[in-house]
C-alpha cells in the first residue's frame, strides 16, 4: 500500500527544523527558504502552519506543465520533478492551490518536495510529529484516533459530572 | 573568510553619519572568540572606555550571532545583545525566536550600532541592501504596533523585527528589546542603549545560505546531539517539565526548595504559590505551545485571557522569573494580573525581572513608611495590590510620579527616596536580582555576586543541585564529591561548580545555543562542543577539549577586565545585606543566611584572580592569550603581578 504524507498544524510549534533539514537534504547547506516544505506562522496567535507537497492523486502542476516536466511516479505515485524537461514557466507555481511548489530564492529554478526516495528527514526529524508519512490506513486512523480521544474526554466529563 | 560556520561579514552603522559599512569578520576574532558573547566582549574591550557614557553616542550596540545560529542544531537561535549598560559596567543579554538566524540568512554575523540618529529611525536589512529609514511614525507605538507597521510598510510579515517600546524611548534603565512580538534580549537596559541611540527597530529578512565546513559530519555530530535532546531520559525530564509547561514549572519546584522569592526576597516560601504554578497556567490559559527557531525542547507558550477585567489578553508567557517578579515578590497571587502585566512590560518593552524587583522595593518602602501614599501618587501600594503593579508600569515607562523614580532601577531610586530605602534595594552592581535566594541555594548566592552584569542567574546558575542531577554531579565532579554538592546549603564545592557553569555558558552564549539543553536539563558538556566546532567552522583546534575550555576562560578573562576597567572589583562582587544578614525566614533555607565570602575566596582562587581585591592577575591574562589586556590594565594598576 502507498504511503502518503500529511501534517498536523495543531502539532506544529513553529521550530523551523523541518526546513533545516530539508535544505540540508537537497543543497547541503541550511536554508528555510530552500527548503521544500514551508511553516508560515502568525507569532502573536501562536499559530503554525506546514505546507507540503501533498503529491495529489491529479495533481493540477503536472496538469498545467506544458513539458511534462512534473509526472507521476508508477511505482509509488509521487510526484516528481523533472530538471532537464523544465523550461521555467512556473505555470506549476500559480497551479498548486496549496502552494506547495516553490521558486528557488538563489537560483530562481523551481523546487519541489519529491519525498526524498521515500525516506523524508522532514518526517524523521520534526519533533512533535507534525508530519507524517505512512500508509493510508495508519493515517486515518491517526486522524479517526484524535477524534476518539476527544470524545472519550466528553464522555468522562460526562460521567464524572453525573456522577456528582 | 578562512572559516565557515560564518558568513564572513559584519555590519558596521553608523547612526551618526547615517552610514552603512558591510566589513569583513576578522577570522581571529572568529578562532579566538567564537561569536555571540565573544564577540561581543572583544568589541566592547577595544571600543568602549571606562569614559563612555552609556546613554551617549560613542556607546556600542551590538547585536551579534554565533557559528551554529542558523544551523541545525538544537536548541540554538538565539542572539546576543551588549552594549556599557546604562548602569555604567558590562551589559549583555539574549533573546530566542527566529532574528538572530535571520540575521545570518541575510549575510552577517553581527551588527555594530554607534552614534546617535539626530531623529529616529530604524534599519531594515534586506539581504545586501541596508537602510537606515525614518522612524518618526513608529516612536511612541508599542513593540506590537511597531513590528506590524514595519511589516505592513515592507509587505512581507515574514520580515523578523526587534525593536523597543515606551520603555527604550523613555530611557528606562531596564528596557529590553523584543522581537517577533514575545521575544526579548531583557536584562541590563539594552533597550535604553538603543533609545539613545533614537534607534527604533532592526528589520531582517535574509535568503542565503550557511554551510558547515564538513557537511556530512556537521550534521551527524548534529543529530547525535539531536538524539539526546528526542530520546530516553532528557526527552522524559525535558518534556515533563519544559515541555508541558514551559519554565512556570519551576514556580512550584522553587517554593519547596525554598527559595521562590517572595515580599521583595523577604522569604523564600509564597503560601499562594498554586495559584500561580505552571499546573495553573497549563489549564486556565494556554492557548498554544510555541518554540525557538531549531529547538525540539519547545519551552515557549501562548497565554490567553478571553474575559474578565483582562479580557481579550494574548502574551507568549509569562515565564517563571516573570511570574516571580511580577507575583509572588509583590506578595500577588493575582495570575491574570500576572499575565497581563507580563503583556505590559512585553509591549513597553520592559524587563520583567527588574520592573517587578522595582514595584516590591517600592511595595516595602511603603510597608515600612518609607514611601507614602501621596508619595505613589495616591497608590496604594500594599502587598499583593496587583492592581497598583500595573498602574506602576505604566507610570514608569513614561516616568511619570512615582515611576520617574522608580524607572531609575532599585539602586538609583533609594538613593534617590533616602530615609534608609537601600535596605530594600534588591540589586547587584546595579542590576536588580533575579528569581533566586543564596540563603536557600548556597551557589546561586555565588551566581548572583560574579555576575558581570549584575544580579543575574544566566551567567552561572547551577541547575545540578538544584534540580538534582545526581549522575551528571558524578560524572562531571567524581563521586566523592556528590553528597557536598547535592546539599544546597552547603558551601563546599560550589564555587567549584559555579566557575564550571559559567565556563560553559559562555560558550553557549557564544555559538549560539541555548542554556535549555546545558542547565535544564543539563545535556550539553564542554566534549559536545568539541565535536560540534570543527565539523561546523574547520577550526580543528576545538576538537581538544581544553582549547574549547581555554576560550571560555578567555571570554569571561575579558567580560571580568571590561568590569575591572570601569573601576569595579571585589566591594561589587555581593549580596543584598539582605541575603548576607537576614536569616531566611522560611522553608528548607531557614535560619540561613548566604556564607558568599568563602565561596568568593575559593572562586577567585579558581579562575587565579586576587583573592584581595578580585583584580585578574597577570598571570590568569597570559594564560588566556590576553597579554595586551594586562598590559591596559597594568597602566591602570588594575592587574595583580
Amino acid at each position: 500500500m502507498n504511503r502518503v504524507l500529511i501534517t498536523f498544524p495543531e502539532r506544529c510549534t513553529g521550530c523551523h527544523i523541518c526546513e533545516l533539514v530539508c535544505s540540508f537534504e537537497k543543497t547541503r547547506s541550511f536554508n528555510p527558504k530552500r527548503s521544500r516544505i514551508t511553516i508560515l506562522e502568525d507569532e502573536q496567535q501562536g499559530v503554525s502552519i506546514p505546507v507540503a507537497c501533498r503529491h495529489c492523486t491529479v495533481p493540477l502542476c503536472m496538469e498545467a506543465c506544458p513539458t511534462a516536466a512534473l509526472y507521476i511516479d508508477a511505482l509509488d505515485g509521487v510526484v516528481l520533478f523533472d530538471e532537464g524537461a523544465c523550461i521555467g514557466c512556473r505555470n506549476c507555481v500559480l497551479a498548486c492551490p496549496f502552494g506547495a511548489v516553490s521558486i528557488d530564492p538563489l537560483t530562481s529554478d523551481i523546487i519541489k518536495c519529491d519525498l526524498c526516495n521515500g525516506n523524508p528527514p522532514c518526517v524523521e526529524y520534526c519533533p512533535r510529529d507534525a508530519i507524517v508519512y505512512a500508509r493510508a490506513d495508519r493515517v486515518n486512523i491517526m486522524i479517526k484516533g484524535a477524534e476518539a480521544v476527544r470524545l472519550r474526554e466528553a464522555m468522562q466529563l460526562t460521567n464524572r459530572s453525573r456522577r456528582a | 573568510m578562512k572559516y565557515k560556520g560564518y558568513t564572513g561579514e559584519y555590519l558596521r552603522v553608523d547612526l551618526t553619519r547615517s552610514s552603512v559599512k558591510t566589513l569583513p569578520l576578522p577570522p581571529d576574532m572568529a578562532r579566538h572568540y567564537l561569536g555571540g558573547l565573544g564577540f561581543c566582549a572583544k568589541i566592547l574591550w577595544d571600543e568602549v572606555s571606562e569614559e563612555t557614557d552609556p546613554l551617549g553616542p560613542d556607546n556600542r550596540l551590538i547585536f551579534a550571532t554565533g557559528p551554529i545560529t542558523g544551523a541545525f542544531f538544537s536548541p540554538s537561535g538565539r542572539f546576543t545583545v551588549a552594549a556599557k549598560s546604562p548602569l555604567g559596567h558590562w551589559g549583555e543579554a539574549h533573546s530566542g525566536g527566529t532574528w538572530g538566524a535571520e540575521l545570518k540568512y541575510a549575510g552577517y554575523d553581527m551588527i555594530v550600532f554607534q552614534g546617535r540618529a539626530p531623529s529616529p529611525v530604524y534599519v531594515f536589512i534586506d539581504d545586501e541592501q541596508v537602510e537606515i529609514t525614518k522612524a518618526d511614525h513608529l516612536w511612541g507605538k508599542d513593540t506590537s504596533q511597531t513590528t506590524i507597521a514595519i511589516r505592513e510598510q515592507a509587505g512581507d510579515e515574514t520580515v523578523k523585527v526587534a525593536c523597543i517600546g515606551l520603555g527604550g524611548e523613555n530611557t528606562v534603565m531596564y528596557a529590553c528589546i523584543a522581537n517577533e512580538f514575545y521575544h526579548v534580549s531583557g536584562r541590563s537596559g539594552m533597550g535604553a542603549v538603543m533609545g539613545s541611540k533614537n534607534l527604533k527597530a532592526v528589520a531582517v529578512r535574509g535568503t542565503g545560505s550557511v554551510e558547515p565546513y564538513d557537511p556530512e559530519g556537521y550534521m551527524e555530530a548534529a543529530t547525535e546531539r539531536y538524539k539526546k535532546v528526542t530520546t530516553g531520559r532528557w526527552l522524559e525530564m525535558s518534556q515533563s517539565s519544559l515541555g508541558r509547561y514551559g519554565t512556570p514549572c519551576l514556580v512550584m519546584l522553587e517554593n519547596e526548595i525554598g527559595r521562590l522569592p517572595t515580599k521583595n526576597h523577604w522569604t523564600g516560601v509564597f503560601d499562594e504559590a498554586e495559584k500561580i504554578s505552571g499546573e495553573l497556567i497549563r489549564e486556565r490559559y494556554r492557548a498554544s505551545r510555541g518554540s525557538c527557531f531549531s529547538c525540539a525542547i519547545q519551552c515557549k507558550y501562548i497565554s490567553r485571557i478571553d474575559k474578565g477585567r483582562f479580557g481579550a489578553t494574548i502574551t507568549g508567557g509569562p515565564e517563571y522569573e516573570s511570574i516571580m517578579a511580577l507575583g509572588s515578590n509583590c506578595s500577588s497571587a493575582d495570575m491574570e494580573a500576572i499575565i497581563h502585566a507580563n503583556l505590559l512590560c512585553n509591549l513597553y518593552g520592559i524587563d520583567t525581572i527588574s520592573c517587578g524587583k522595582v514595584v516590591s522595593f517600592a511595595m516595602e518602602c511603603y510597608e515600612k513608611g518609607i514611601l507614602t501614599k501621596e508619595d505613589a501618587d495616591g497608590l496604594d501600594l500594599s502587598w499583593g495590590n496587583s492592581s497598583a503593579v500595573i498602574d506602576l508600569i505604566h507610570k514608569i515607562v513614561r516616568r511619570e510620579g512615582l515611576g520617574k523614580i522608580l524607572s531609575e532601577g532599585v539602586d538609583r531610586a533609594a538613593q534617590a527616596i533616602g530615609k534608609g530605602a537601600d535596605r530594600y534595594a534588591m540589586h547587584v552592581k546595579g542590576l536588580e536580582v533575579s528569581g533566586q535566594d543564596g540563603r536557600a541555594q548556597q551557589s546561586v548566592g555565588l551566581t548572583h555576586a560574579i555576575a558581570a552584569r549584575g544580579a543575574d542567574h544566566l551567567t552561572a546558575l547551577s541547575s545540578l543541585e538544584e534540580i538534582g542531577y545526581s549522575e551528571v554531579i558524578e560524572d562531571r565532579f567524581g563521586s566523592e564529591k556528590l553528597e557536598e554538592i547535592q546539599n544546597l546549603l552547603s558551601t563546599t564545592y560550589k564555587a567549584l561548580i559555579v566557575k564550571d557553569v559559567e565556563d560553559l555558558y559562555v560558550l553557549t552564549d557564544s555559538l549560539i545555543i541555548c542554556k535549555y539543553g546545558t542547565m535544564w536539563p543539563p545535556i550539553y558538556y564542554f566534549d559536545d562542543f568539541a565535536r560540534v566546532i570543527p565539523p561546523r567552522t574547520g577550526m580543528e583546534e576545538y576538537a581538544n577539549i581544553s582549547e574549547v575550555r581555554l576560550t571560555a576562560e578567555r571570554i569571561v578573562s575579558l567580560r571580568r577586565s571590561f568590569n575591572i576597567r570601569e573601576g569595579l572589583d571585589k566591594r561589587d562582587d555581593t549580596l543584598p545585606k539582605r541575603f548576607l544578614k537576614e536569616p531566611m525566614p522560611h522553608g528548607p533555607g531557614k535560619g540561613h543566611v548566604c556564607e558568599l565570602d568563602v565561596m568568593l575566596d575559593e572562586y577567585y582562587r579558581l579562575r587565579d584572580w586576587d583573592i584581595e581585591t578580585g583584580l585578574p592577575t597577570r598571570s590568569s591574562l597570559e594564560h588566556v592569550g590576553l597579554e595586551r589586556v594586562a598590559e591596559t590594565l597594568g597602566k591602570k594598576e588594575r592587574v595583580v603581578a
